[in-house]
């Protein structure tokens, strides 16, 4: 152990064995006070932590522990497949008295990013915020953006926009599943969906170039029509469509042991859910038939023909089943897209960099995990003034406090799985 | 000079050797069984680079696992720490004594042969336990603790299961099982509604197989009372519980199936050097028939939530192997069997 | 829409029509109750919060929060806008009408300093629990953040081995009065650690 400079106190050698074993000698001789947990041994001092107390009503609830709470902690790192985020638990014994998320761990301020980009790169930069569900990401501030320099996009264009929106929710839902049974246990239908995503995203990189983040929309229209490569790999799919889904089906629906697991978790109602702004697959699973393609319809919706599905229990089967009501669903949403598309043009011309009129423009559409906005102010210059973006996944986090207690740990995979939430897009 | 005795304490030896000698390639291979099987389930490959398809990767696991450092949790209990990994093992390595393999190649044909094997099976629960208390670690200890409580739940409607079949035969050892069924046709069928089906979910039970392998989830929150472990020890748990699924699967089809007994068509049972290796065969593939039915059940299965578990150990199948009993003796002293 | 005119007279600022989106500009004292009779008067019936978001319209000049509601009764979302002044970020919360209201206050908190009176729960949510300043703000200059956090983002709250509990004179147990486990007090005299 050799140093030429004067060493910094606070950080030693990594693990100095001499040294813990000395403060311990000392400790017992009465020399030196008893080493602190976890700071002593760390081999360099955590200089001042702060002593916080509880500051907000809610962490004073959270955080004071009775006799025979324990605090336990689902990291950032954890093998269940959600992303990261941290989940504090209060529990006593096994059973569940609260829970806290904890998030934060995937901030990109990609809001704070998009306004130095100008429009046509903002496009960009969402993708990677909910990365499963790449389309919708890019349809709402396309609509937005379009409400604002007050273009349109060809029919044609808005046709192609809703057939990859619709397999993007085909293969969302389809990773859904197979992330519900995986945390359960179950360990094959999450290759399922796999195989289901990756013909999927072969198809879609047929037209985009690209197998997740795909860079497909423009702000008035798409970027690439359609060719023959997408359209026979569309064939191939939809003729084997819908086998995965139903061979994930037959594994998991009526499994005795995946009902048990499920059935009557995380019950949430209509009226809780609508209360704590939970929209999409979990707010219909509740039987409040709300769907923003029928609530306030955008692109070509208002010529499909389809309906709004609803559960009625919202437990976690009931959320489960509605995902697979909305495979179909999209998969006969496909079938009437490719009956009617028009020939035209598939992208307005609009300049590389534009300067809308200052204006302000709401756009919302209906993602695989709800209701997701975009809100854009502008300002005449080259990049939004504002961009904000509302994700379903975030909003949807806040019953898992409401859900969770009264439940055991174990159930915590659960019901989160079948919330659905994608990191990427919690955090931004 | 007692020749018989001699020669009696050099086939112990001799057997005992070959028994430790098979506990670790048994290991491999069940181990490999798996790995291709669940990934042929899955729609993909499995290993297929080391060895000609990939047949050597669980050797080689085992290899990496003697490799890897070993290290211990700087409070844990040294002693305990160490000798836990060794209960577990010898749990099993000590009930492949009695394992049936063909007439004549019983290591040690005990008159209790029945007992001693689920009384040493139940010293794993002892290992586990130990291994979790002596890891320092607090959720190591929960996760030993409930998986103690679950061995030792279903412990009970094994064996009360098991008390079916040597109703049936009036014998403990695992010979006169086997000849009993020679005679009378394989208990399957003489436990079938019952005795068969609470015997083989609590045997998935007792060597934590999914889907009741909740302590060992990858997805729960701790990894078990494995946590601690690396290197050699971890190896030793992990071997133990592929030793334990053949050896259960080789109990379930000598108790019901027939041990070494060929199934109809053919003759039961040849005299003989010959006959032993008929017994072996048979017997090897009828265990390793429900070697892969385990791994099957695995692919497909969710797990069953602790809680739930222990709910169906006490409160189903409990009172079902309780009425199996009565029903069986009732038969028994009825029908004259 | 004319409803809506004639329904808030008095607080009304401003009022906006677009082709899918009628925008009020509603004063900040007077949120609560416009939002709250915007929710339950079957006339209206905007019963989402569809977005709740905040604007910094830049040093000197005024914070903005933006809320979208949804009815089906209605064909247009409706954008209530509010303004808030800079200097005194100070608004009232929304959680007592929707809870769901909870995680977008919290945000607004974490990324632009707005603090929402009678919020349960205002703390950062994406940002570590001991950051200093603000990052979505337009004066946000990120070499002055609080990037040196002094505890390296970690919440002293989930570390009950760090808590000096009787600085906490209203934490009370179930049963009334407050008991600290005298483990958990700072140990005054070297004693040797055992093992648990």
């Amino acid at each position: 152990m050799t140093r030429t400079a004067e060493p910094d106190p606070r950080i030693r050698d990594p693990i100095d064995l001499e040294r813990v074993e000395e403060d311990r000698l000392r400790a017992v001789a009465g020399l030196a006070p008893a080493p602190r947990t976890g700071t002593e041994y760390a081999g360099f001092d955590l200089v001042g932590i702060p002593d916080r107390p509880p500051e907000t009503e809610r962490e004073r609830e959270m955080f004071t522990l009775e006799e025979g709470e324990m605090l336990v902690n689902m990291g950032p790192q954890h093998p269940s497949t959600h992303g990261v985020m941290r989940l504090v638990a209060k529990v006593r014994g096994e059973v569940i008295v609260d829970i806290d998320p904890v998030l934060g761990y995937l901030h990109r301020g990609i809001e704070k990013l998009c306004e130095n980009a100008t429009y046509t790169t903002v496009l960009t930069y969402v993708d990677p915020m909910d990365y499963l569900s790449t389309m919708h990401n890019e349809h709402a501030p396309a609509i937005a953006f379009e409400k604002l320099f007050g273009v349109k996009a060809p029919r044609r264009a808005e046709y192609i926009r809703a057939l990859v929106v619709e397999l993007n929710r085909v293969f969302s839902h389809g990773l859904m599943i197979g992330f519900l049974a995986l945390d359960m246990g179950g360990i094959t239908p999450i290759l399922y969906s796999f195989i289901n995503r990756d013909e999927i995203v072969d198809l879609l990189s047929a037209i985009s170039g690209q197998r997740m983040l795909f860079n497909f929309f423009r702000v008035g229209g798409v970027n690439w029509d359609v060719n023959d490569e997408f359209l026979s790999r569309l064939g191939t799919w939809h003729s084997r469509a819908l086998k995965t889904v139903t061979d994930n089906e037959r594994l998991i629906t009526e499994n005795e042991i995946f009902k048990a697991r499920t059935k009557g978790m995380g019950a949430l109602s209509g009226q809780q859910a609508i209360d704590h702004g939970v929209t999409g697959p979990n707010l219909r699973a509740s039987g409040v038939p709300f769907d923003v393609r029928k609530a306030h319809p955008y692109s070509i919706y208002p010529e499909l023909e389809f309906e709004v599905i609803t559960q009625q229990s919202g437990d976690v089967y009931a959320r489960y089943l509605q995902r697979i009501a909305e495979i179909k669903q999209s998969m006969h949403l496909i079938d009437q897209i490719m009956d009617r598309m028009p020939h035209g043009a598939v992208q307005t011309q609009v300049p590389g960099i534009i300067r809308p009129k200052p204006g302000r423009a709401y756009a919302a559409i209906e993602s695989p995990r709800g209701l997701y906005s975009v809100y854009a102010i502008s300002d005449g210059g080259p990049n939004p003034y504002r961009f904000r973006m509302r994700d379903p996944s975030f909003i949807s986090l806040q019953v898992m406090p409401l859900l969770m207690p009264g439940h055991l740990l174990a159930d915590t995979m659960a019901v989160m799985a079948s919330i659905d939430p994608v990191m990427g897009g919690v955090d931004k | 000079m007692d020749w018989a005795l001699i020669q009696g304490i050099g086939r112990f030896v001799l057997a005992t050797t070959l028994l430790l000698l098979l506990t670790i390639p048994t290991a491999f291979i069940v181990i490999q069984i798996e790995l291709k099987v669940i990934a042929g389930m899955q729609l993909r490959y499995g290993p297929n680079r080391v060895g000609p398809w990939g047949l050597f990767q669980s050797t080689i696991h085992g290899f990496k696992v003697l490799a890897k450092e070993d290290t211990i949790p700087d409070q844990a209990d040294r002693v305990s720490f160490t000798i836990a990994p060794w209960m577990v093992f010898m749990a099993a390595a000590m009930s492949l004594l009695v394992v049936p393999f063909a007439p004549g190649a019983i290591a040690a044909d005990f008159s209790i042969g029945v007992v001693y094997f689920f009384a040493v099976l139940g010293l794993s629960v002892v290992g586990l336990l130990v291994a979790g208390w002596a890891s320092y670690n607090k959720y190591s200890l929960l996760g030993g603790l409930r998986s103690a409580a679950q061995m030792v739940s279903y412990e009970i409607p094994l064996t009360l299961s098991v008390v079916g079949v040597v109703i049936l035969t009036g014998s403990l050892s695992f010979s006169a099982i086997i000849a009993h069924q020679l005679a009378h046709g394989w208990n399957l069928f003489w436990q079938l509604p019952l005795g068969f089906p609470i015997f083989y979910i609590a045997s998935l039970a007792e060597i934590n197989r999914t889907p009741f392998d909740m302590i060992e989830a990858d997805s729960e929150l701790v990894a078990g009372p494995f946590t601690e472990y690396s290197g050699m020890r971890f190896g030793f748990f992990f071997f133990a519980e592929y030793v334990a699924l053949f050896i259960m699967s080789s109990i379930m089809v000598a108790l019901f199936f027939g041990g070494w007994l060929a199934p109809w068509p053919f003759p039961g049972q040849l005299s003989g050097f010959a006959g032993t290796l008929y017994g072996i065969f048979w017997f090897f593939l009828k265990t390793y028939l429900f070697v892969f039915i385990a791994v099957w059940l695995r692919t497909t299965l969710p797990r069953v939530r602790v809680d739930q578990l222990m709910g169906t150990a006490w409160k189903v199948l409990l009172p079902l192997s309780l009425i199996n009993l009565f029903l069986t003796a009732i038969a028994v002293v009825v029908f004259n069997l | 829409m004319q409803l809506l005119g004639n329904a808030f007279p008095e607080t009304l600022t401003d009022l906006w029509t677009d082709e899918d989106t009628v925008e009020l500009q509603v004063p900040r004292d007077r949120i609560v109750e416009t939002l709250r009779t915007l929710r339950d008067d079957p006339a209206f019936g905007f019963f989402m919060l569809a977005d709740e978001a905040a604007v910094d319209y830049g040093p000197g000049n005024r914070f903005e929060v933006v809320y979208h509601l949804y009815s089906d009764r209605h064909p247009a979302w409706l954008r209530i806008r509010t303004s808030v002044d800079r200097d005194d970020p100070h608004i009232p919360t929304i959680t007592g009408i929707w809870s769901g209201a909870m995680f977008h206050e919290r945000e607004m908190y974490d990324m632009m300093g707005i603090i929402f009176d009678g919020n349960r729960d205002l703390r950062r949510i994406y940002m570590s629990p001991d950051y200093r300043s603000f990052p979505q703000r337009r004066d946000f200059l990120l070499p002055d953040d609080a990037a040196d956090s002094p505890a390296a983002g970690v919440d002293p709250l989930e570390r009950p081995e760090t808590w000096d509990l009787r600085r906490f004179g209203d934490v009370l147990t179930s049963s009334g009065d407050p008991h600290i486990d005298p483990r958990f007090l700072p140990q005054a005299d070297p004693t040797p650690r055992e093992k648990p």
